[in-house]
């Protein structure tokens, strides 16, 4: 507990912030970024980095981090404040794809777990009292270690879906859309940069990604950044 | 909410351009759930249509469950020469509007142009342009064509004098096959992205191809076994000419190129940094080009980062470099950005141009930025200086790097959950156990006293003894107590007064001869089934 304390004040996160205070816009990115991209970055991080780089006009790799950042932090009101204001700057770009499932606006999936592992360890606890009591129901310990166990369970599949980098912003320049992944195929639609885009799935270089409107297409995968989970 | 049926359709042919007899494969691609039934190309006249295979490719993610590719291939032989477009191609799906692709065309030389002269294998390598300019990208493509089953392919390119391999763009290489009646063929191209920077006659020499031939087997089966050709081509001539002499201002780009600027927002206040992108694109290399640096009264400019690429996309080259600038307004009012102008030399018009965008204007303020919100409100209502929005500014503290805790969950559930479970196990089991345990007793046929009577044993001593056990039993099923539990006397007293006399009889009949040796007599069996009758 005494080195997690010391590292939340002696960590990368204190290192960019002096950078950030000094007007070093670039140091505070790099002190920020290589930890956050390792992927084991915490939402603070990535939401700091979102800053930074907003601050460099660089709009689209914002709200890629503001994005991540919302995934580790989803009641945090700044994530939402922030990327409200960089959406606000861009024109031409499609819906922004939603969150993988809506419970992850409200709670990430690490808390998820935690709160059906407590429902699961109190179950088991209310099982052992009630044999010692010689009480005859067991139904309310059953739907509660029932209940534990399927925020587990969730929790973990929602994790596998944000590790599986389930969002995408295009970034440098406009990404064209194609029906296959080949770079021979007709390119049928440009979306601009700071589009946010569900990622489906991959096939070598190339992803298949979908607006928030709806709209699906393979894009390469160097047109776009994929913060890491 | 994206549609039920969420389907990508497309077409694309191998080879757009062949031969009057040869043939190539038209593809229809269908990215979707689910599968739907052979799409229909109209026929084309001059064109022979037929369908070939259908193929088909499954992934699954959690995201979107069971996605398919479907590719649906068609052999398409021109049967005169001419330009021939198939499609659009309408794709029907169940229960759902159908899907349509775009068009592709066809075209179809005579025979006799670029045949392999009868060799089975020919290469090639050349410019699409023989005369070029100096700084100007040029695609060298090497290409091999083959009659017979080839495998790996390998060029060992020239010395290439005089021109440069630019920093970004990478050699792309396609393989496509042609059907034809002198023999299928089988073409290998390779391009590579270069820059002219000699000028003159820069002829290349020759290009050698390393090339695995398959080697047929009896009935005409590729076997194991291979050859190797190395076969070479021809010198691929180029001239390169020199630059007209360049105006002031010049940027050295060389290609036909567009600028895009964009300015991060339209109103600022003194002070606010607003940033400011330029970007240039065209088909030429941007690794060496450097905005000029803008200067304007009323803001000040600085300068970002500044990112290049280039690679080549559906045959032909693209640059671009993205210039991060940051401009910070010191004075109220319209800041209008000058335009842009970029000197370049077009090689398509042979002479320099200047490209000129602008970037637009800026409306700053000194205090604070009005809105352009309308009010509807009745009435005048006065429009409040709204405070420029700010972010919601950096963490100074925290943890740097979190652990994920979802891939241990499963453990950790299994650790906490583990003893209730087992319990819960435990207890089920036992009950599961009892419950099968009564099932099994009330699936178990009860033998009754009367069913004991159907099969006496002919043996005397047993013969009573089941006539005693039949009574026993038929008295506890009367009085509803298991066998074993039976006390006799107070079961004979819970008879009336009839039956327990003729019941008592019978066991004093059945205790005499079996006990005290008196012979059975001709009436005792009747005796034990009356009374095992009546129990019943």
């Amino acid at each position: 507990m005494i080195a997690l304390v010391l590292t939340a004040f002696a960590g990368p996160i204190q290192d960019g912030a002096t950078l950030w205070a000094q007007g070093d816009l670039g140091g505070a990115i790099e002190a920020w970024e290589p930890t956050a991209m390792d992927g084991w970055g915490s939402g603070k991080l990535k939401f700091d980095l979102g800053n930074a780089y907003y601050r460099r006009g660089d709009l689209p790799r914002a709200i890629a981090w503001w994005r991540a950042a919302g995934l580790l932090r989803p009641r945090t009101s700044g994530v939402n404040h922030n990327l409200a204001i960089a959406r606000s700057e861009l024109s031409g770009v499609p819906t922004p794809a939603a969150t993988p499932s809506l419970w992850m606006q409200i709670v990430t999936p690490g808390e998820l777990g935690l709160v059906g592992l407590l429902l699961s360890a109190v179950s088991s606890g209310m099982l052992f009292l009630r044999r010692a009591r010689k009480e005859a129901s067991r139904a309310p310990s059953v739907v509660v270690w029932l209940l534990g166990t399927a925020l587990v369970f969730l929790a973990a599949w929602g994790w596998w879906v944000q590790a599986s980098g389930p969002l995408a912003v295009v970034v440098d320049r406009p990404a064209v859309l194609r029906a296959i992944p080949d770079l021979a195929a007709v390119p049928e639609a440009e979306v601009k940069p700071g589009a946010e885009l569900a990622v489906l799935r991959q096939a070598g270089d190339f992803l298949l990604v979908e607006t928030g409107d709806g709209r699906r297409g393979w894009v390469t995968d160097g047109a776009v950044f994929r913060p890491p989970r | 909410m994206s549609p039920a049926w969420a389907a990508t359709v497309s077409i694309q042919a191998q080879v757009p351009e062949l031969e009057v007899s040869q043939t190539t494969r038209v593809t229809v691609v269908v990215v979707g759930e689910r599968s739907v039934p052979v799409p229909r190309i109209e026929p084309v006249d001059g064109l022979e249509i037929r369908f070939a295979e259908r193929s088909s490719r499954f992934e699954s993610t959690p995201q979107t469950g069971l996605l398919r590719t479907l590719a649906f291939t068609y052999y398409v032989t021109p049967t005169r020469e001419g330009d021939f477009r198939i499609g659009p191609v309408t794709v029907e799906i169940p229960n759902a509007e159908p899907l349509r692709t775009e068009s592709v065309l066809i075209r179809a030389r005579p025979r006799g142009e670029r045949t392999a002269n009868g060799e089975d294998i020919v290469v090639q390598a050349g410019f699409p342009r023989e005369v070029v300019w100096e700084g100007e990208v040029v695609l060298y493509q090497a290409e091999l064509t083959a009659r017979v089953p080839v495998g790996n392919v390998a060029w060992s390119l020239p010395d290439l004098q005089g021109l440069a391999r630019p920093a970004h763009g990478d050699m792309v290489s396609q393989t496509t096959e042609i059907g034809d009646p002198r023999g299928d063929i089988t073409q290998v191209r390779s391009t590579i992205p270069l820059v002219a920077t000699g000028t003159g006659d820069r002829t290349q020499p020759p290009a050698v191809a390393k090339v695995d031939v398959l080697q047929t087997g009896p009935a005409g089966f590729p076997s194991r076994r291979r050859t190797k050709h190395v076969p070479a081509t021809k010198p691929a001539k180029l001239r390169i000419k020199p630059l007209p002499e360049a105006p002031d201002g010049y940027t050295g780009l060389v290609g036909e190129f567009r600028v895009q600027s964009r300015l991060g927002v339209e109103k600022a206040v003194v002070g606010q940094t607003v940033p400011w992108t330029v970007t240039v694109a065209g088909d030429g290399v941007v690794d060496g080009f450097d905005l000029p640096a803008p200067t304007l009264e009323g803001a000040r400019v600085y300068r970002d980062t500044a990112e290049d690429g280039g690679r080549l996309v559906d045959g032909a080259y693209v640059g671009a470099k993205t210039f991060r600038l940051h401009l910070v307004p010191t004075a109220p009012g319209e800041l209008d950005l000058p335009p842009l102008d970029l000197v370049v030399f077009s090689p398509k018009q042979g002479r320099y141009t200047t490209l000129s965008v602008d970037p637009g204007s800026l409306v700053v303020t000194g205090e604070a930025a009005e809105g352009d919100v309308k009010s509807f409100a009745s009435g005048d209502v006065p429009l409040e200086s709204a405070a420029p929005v700010e972010l919601v500014d950096v963490y100074t503290w925290g943890v740097a790097t979190v652990p994920p805790t979802a891939p241990v969950l499963p453990f950790l559930w299994l650790a906490v959950s583990l003893p209730g479970g087992l319990l819960l196990v435990g207890e089920g089991a036992s009950a599961t156990r009892a419950w099968w345990r009564r099932r099994r007793a009330a699936n178990v046929k009860e033998v009754r006293g009367a069913d004991r009577l159907k099969s006496l044993p002919a043996d005397g001593a047993e013969r009573l003894a089941v006539l005693d056990l039949a009574l026993r039993e038929a008295l506890a099923a009367h009085v509803k107590v298991p066998v074993g539990t039976l006390r006799r006397p107070e079961a004979l007293a819970a008879l009336h007064d009839d039956l327990q006399h003729r019941v008592e009889n019978a066991f004093a009949s059945l205790d005499r001869c079996r006990f005290a040796g008196e012979a059975p007599g001709p009436d005792l069996e009747v005796m034990v089934r009356d009374a095992i009758g009546r129990l019943a």
